[in-house]
């Protein structure tokens, strides 16, 4: 363990002030999140409107529903669904790989720009899809056979395991990318990092869930404020179940327009402030303790 | 100096690890105020049972007499129960601070500073509620007002908003409040000055309370999720007979309390004495110790790493 390393609060601190001065490091995130969400909605728009399975279903019995559903399209469309997965998995690999690179120089130099992502991203998707994809079939391969564990013997066996997978394996695309290995060395790197400082790793965990869920709480609340203004606009004449639904049947519109002004928030807030954090706190943390 | 967060929880888990007598405090603590809890039910329910004619259940009103004798022997157990726990809480503390700085501590500690610093600890408490509980009448009036007026959807709204102010009031208390105990016995000042200190120090210390925080609660979380997985396999035992299982599931729940009780909260409550004596002018008592002074020269002599 290196001694002279900065502590974590160094690191967080650092990561806090990296954050501050360079406002773009959030631009990956939200073309991360508009990417998946244009990809998402061009699928589904194909799939309702030209080649929806069920456009001749006939709901009278199972049977006939059955009988009704085009099976051709049906298996096109859950083809074009894995292949949307794999696109999307493709996309967000290399906004990561993106993130990671601008973050290493906000670190390293102090500023970063946008032509950072774009040439950590081409130099590294291949590698960080690659590992991505390895280290989702490990995490499944273990969380299936810890949940056959937990069938049996009825713990928390599967919260513990990816807390521990999480910590594990949150390092490798960071070795990946800043020490520019290979995947399997990467591998080893990234979960020897977690291993040889597990305080610290632990400690950044904690430290970036905790922040995650703080900025859920808060966005919670501006929700709650916005469902109150809300509710101070519906006529609710007295306290019973029949007015309170009449009411807010009667001003469905307000409570559609008020659920999207709260995801957006809470995803504006996620893109702009937890996640740019959480980036930089295990790029600071690896650029700090990571064999090199 | 300030000390990292890391070498904090190290060392402050080494510190309870040679003093286990650190958990006395608190399991004491617990029992007497399940003691005390059990007393002000079982008092309240028989002075009403006293005072109270036999059919009250039949007469349309209750009379406002027959609660008074009740209530206030609730509302003198409730203060009782707060000074038990600011003795124990001002005896651990000063625990704490004898281990931290000398290196080991015993029940004359919890004794001398239990009794020494019991009386602002118990005012700070008092003064927290009661401000707690004027900002909750404060933000609930209105939506009162508003039913009372019959604006029910002014009402509601209002109630929404007041539960989510009081809510993020009371976290900021809470976080507010953490130190000033602390401040109080390891400064021997007064409670006023004491809940200053707290304030003031959460001001310039945010992210250490923040991490001292989520660490505590993470270990919290891990501490119950090692209790549910230990005690899974009893799952079967429900199926079988429900009553011995409820049974050995109470004992193995007061078990688990007081094994909390005896090694989280005293971890807790070291880390953060330990975090605010290293951060305050406290420091130099902390670097009299040797492990602390070899850091100090370390980080002295060696630069500050370089990102290559």
């Amino acid at each position: 363990m290196n001694e002279n390393a900065p502590s974590v609060d160094e690191v967080i601190l650092r990561s806090i002030s990296a954050w501050r001065s360079n406002p773009v490091l959030c631009v990956p995130f939200l073309l991360n999140v508009v990417t998946a969400l244009f990809l998402f909605s061009v699928y589904s728009t194909f799939v309702f409107f030209y080649a929806n399975p069920f456009s001749n279903a006939v709901y009278t019995d199972y049977l006939s529903l059955l009988k009704s559903i085009n099976y051709v399209l049906l298996i096109l469309d859950l083809c074009l669904a894995f292949f949307l997965f794999i696109v999307m998995m493709l996309a967000s690999s290399y906004f990561a790989a993106g993130a990671i690179g601008m973050s290493m120089t906000a670190l390293k130099k102090g500023k970063t720009s946008l032509d950072d992502l774009f040439h950590y991203g081409n130099a590294n998707f291949t590698k960080i899809f690659l590992a991505n994809i390895i280290i989702l079939f490990l995490a499944a391969a273990i969380i299936v056979f810890v949940l056959m564990i937990q069938i049996f013997l009825h713990g928390e066996y599967v919260s513990i395991a990816s807390i521990i997978l999480t910590i594990l394996f949150a390092p490798v695309p960071y070795a990946i990318i800043l020490s520019n290995t290979g995947i399997r060395e990467g591998l080893k790197r990234g979960t020897n990092l977690a291993l040889d400082n597990k305080l610290e790793a632990l400690l950044i965990y904690v430290f970036t869930t905790s922040l995650t869920s703080l900025i859920t709480f808060a966005a919670l609340c501006a929700a709650g404020i916005i469902a109150a203004g809300a509710v101070a606009l519906m006529p609710i004449t007295e306290l019973s179940y029949a007015s309170i639904s009449s009411a807010m049947q009667s001003n469905i519109p307000l409570i559609a327009a008020g659920f999207v002004v709260c995801a957006t928030t809470y995803l504006i807030v996620l893109i702009f402030i937890a996640e740019p954090i959480t980036t930089l706190c295990w790029a600071n943390f690896y650029l700090s303790r990571g064999k090199r | 100096m300030k000390e990292p967060i890391t070498k904090t929880i190290r060392e402050g888990y080494a510190t309870w690890r040679n003093n286990l007598v650190l958990g006395v405090p608190h399991i004491l603590s617990s029992i007497i105020s399940a003691v005390i809890f059990a007393a002000i039910i079982f008092i309240s329910a028989f002075s009403f049972a006293l005072t109270s004619p036999a059919d009250f259940l039949e007469r349309e009103k209750l009379d406002a007499a027959s609660l008074i004798l009740p209530l206030l022997i609730i509302f003198i157990g409730a203060i009782v129960l707060i000074m038990v726990n600011s003795f124990f809480s001002a005896g651990a503390i000063g625990m704490s601070i004898k281990a931290i700085h000398e290196g080991g501590t015993n029940m004359q500690d919890m004794t001398d500073y239990g009794g020494k610093y019991f009386s602002p600890v118990f005012l700070s408490t008092i003064a927290v509620l009661i401000i707690s509980v004027a900002a909750g009448i404060i933000l609930f009036l209105p939506s009162i007002i508003a039913f009372y007026l019959n604006a029910l959807s002014f009402g509601i709204s209002l109630l929404i908003i007041g539960t989510i102010i009081y809510s993020i009031f009371l976290c900021a208390v809470m976080a507010g409040y953490s130190v000033a105990p602390i401040a109080i016995v390891s400064r021997g000042i007064g409670a006023t000055e004491g809940l200053a200190e707290g304030i003031n120090f959460l001001r310039n210390n945010k992210l250490k309370i923040f991490l001292f925080w989520s660490t505590y609660f993470f270990a919290s979380q891990a501490a119950s999720l090692a209790f549910n997985t230990i005690t899974g396999p009893l799952y079967y035992l429900q199926i079988i007979s429900p009553g011995i299982w409820a049974i050995i599931m109470l004992v193995l729940f007061a078990a688990y309390m007081a094994f909390i009780s005896v090694t989280l909260v005293p971890i807790a409550y070291v880390w953060i004495t330990r975090i605010y004596s290293s951060e305050t002018s406290k420091i130099k008592k902390v670097s009299a110790k040797p492990y602390v002074r070899r850091e100090n020269s370390a980080q002295s002599s060696t630069p500050q790493r370089l990102y290559i």
